[in-house]
């Protein structure tokens, strides 16, 4: 079962074009001007003229959990990157605790993973505490 | 190489069923073209009408600017053709300033084709001669298939001058391609001998029809006048026309296209060009949607 995205705006040869993209298997199979599909088991989408491109990459968020779940959570800030097109983001560790300790990057890797939105890099502080002082062991 | 319209010969069925698709989601999506027009605003169009057109080029120019393609219009009575410049030259300095596509129209047959080797620039053909006007043969299609889904034995009679017609020729190829029959009818000295001979009396091809197609009498590429005084055209109404009396043997299904401009009490009666199985007006408002398909696929990827 494939994906084919109708009447995209796609970003191809070095400009815009106007046309559909066939993925199969989680990879860019096809692009062309009109995607004449046979199998009823693709999954159709027509975005109307919608930006079809790689997913961006934002090295710089701050998903503010642990200790400000009140301001943005891994689940909500992930959720509202692919909303807006990024699909890879990088996390900032002043949290609270800081991330400058292995159980805090898995904690964060395993939390975003089960929310299933954007990948997030997890971002280690440079050190420890924040402080300025020492540098932490990230590597568990 | 541009990626060429020239004429209805070159495009596979699938191509044709690409176009209209297209022109489809054009007609439904007139409202949402934001993102054409800022991805088109980079991209220049020249029309050139070396021959006289109102409804072509306006068609063109409101598809254009529809989908926010810069336009340029050229003057051949203000410009170096008149200078002798020859065409070819012409075409190439559009394609050194930048162009993307040139809308065309012109007397002479053949060359377009020849010059299309050999130009990076996109060409629509936009009425060649007697040979070709392949989007008025596209916009006929896509009114045809809003009223009959399947073209396959589907009755179509063109009628009038076959002879000089470029519409009634870029017809033929494109809806034998389909499956269509197609008759024709007219004066006998106006039918086309390059076009297989099948000719029928208009009383008859109009019952048979399921599309009536009438064409206009091309005067201007009559050597002779003979269809010019008033009594000739009295005749050729008389006659080859499609009169108030030929309506009892319209189908009540069939539908009446005409590619316009209609010479009214000519090739058709007043009453006939209003009636409600006359589609003249529906396809010249396809005619906006099917020729943004057409630049569209021009502006698109190999």
């Amino acid at each position: 079962m494939g994906i084919i995205i109708k009447h995209g705006r796609i970003w191809y040869q070095n400009q815009w074009f106007f046309g559909d993209l066939l993925i199969e298997d989680g990879i860019v199979m096809e692009i062309k001007q009109e995607i004449c599909y046979s199998s009823i088991n693709h999954q159709i989408f027509d975005v109307r003229g919608k930006i079809v491109i790689p997913g961006l990459i934002d090295l710089h968020v701050h998903l503010r959990e642990p200790g400000f779940d009140e301001k943005e959570t891994i689940e909500s800030g992930s959720k509202a990157a692919v909303r807006g097109g990024f699909t890879t983001i990088a996390a900032m560790p002043n949290t609270n605790p800081v991330i400058d300790q292995p159980e805090l990057v898995t904690y964060i890797k395993e939390k975003s993973k089960k929310a299933d939105y954007a990948k997030v890099l997890p971002v280690g502080a440079i050190t420890f505490k924040e402080e300025g002082q020492n540098l932490p062991i990230l590597l568990g | 190489m541009g990626k060429h319209l020239l004429g209805c010969q070159d495009l596979s069925i699938e191509e044709i069923k690409s176009i209209l698709n297209k022109a489809q989601y054009f007609l439904e999506n007139n409202d949402n073209l934001f993102s054409y027009r800022e991805a088109y605003r980079d991209k220049f169009v020249v029309n050139l009408f070396l021959e006289p057109s109102t409804r072509t080029r306006f068609s063109f120019e409101v598809a254009e600017k529809k989908l926010g393609i810069q336009v340029l219009n050229f003057e051949s009575n203000i410009s170096s053709l008149q200078k002798g410049e020859s065409l070819y030259d012409t075409l190439k300095t559009f394609e050194a300033q930048g162009m993307d596509i040139v809308v065309i129209r012109l007397r002479e047959e053949g060359i377009l084709q020849h010059f299309s080797r050999r130009l990076n620039l996109s060409i629509i053909n936009a009425g060649e001669g007697k040979k070709a006007h392949p989007t008025q043969a596209l916009l006929d299609l896509f009114t045809i298939k809003q009223y009959f889904n399947d073209l396959k034995g589907l009755n179509v009679a063109i009628i009038g001058d076959i002879a000089h017609s470029r519409v009634a020729r870029s017809n033929y190829y494109l809806l034998k391609k389909f499956g269509a029959n197609i008759f024709f009818s007219g004066p006998p000295n106006l039918m086309a001998p390059d076009l297989e001979n099948n000719y029928l009396p208009i009383d008859e091809a109009i019952r048979r029809a399921d599309v009536v197609m009438m064409l206009r009498i091309q005067a201007e590429r009559h050597s002779d006048n003979k269809i010019k005084s008033k009594e000739a055209i009295v005749e050729y109404n008389r006659k080859f026309g499609f009169t108030e009396e030929r309506l009892q043997y319209l189908q009540s299904h069939a539908i009446i296209l005409h590619p316009a401009p209609v010479n009214r009490g000519v090739e058709m009666d007043d009453i006939v060009v209003d009636h409600q199985q006359s589609k003249i007006f529906e396809q010249i408002h396809n005619g906006v949607w099917v020729r943004m398909a057409i630049l569209d696929r021009a502006l698109g990827v190999n």
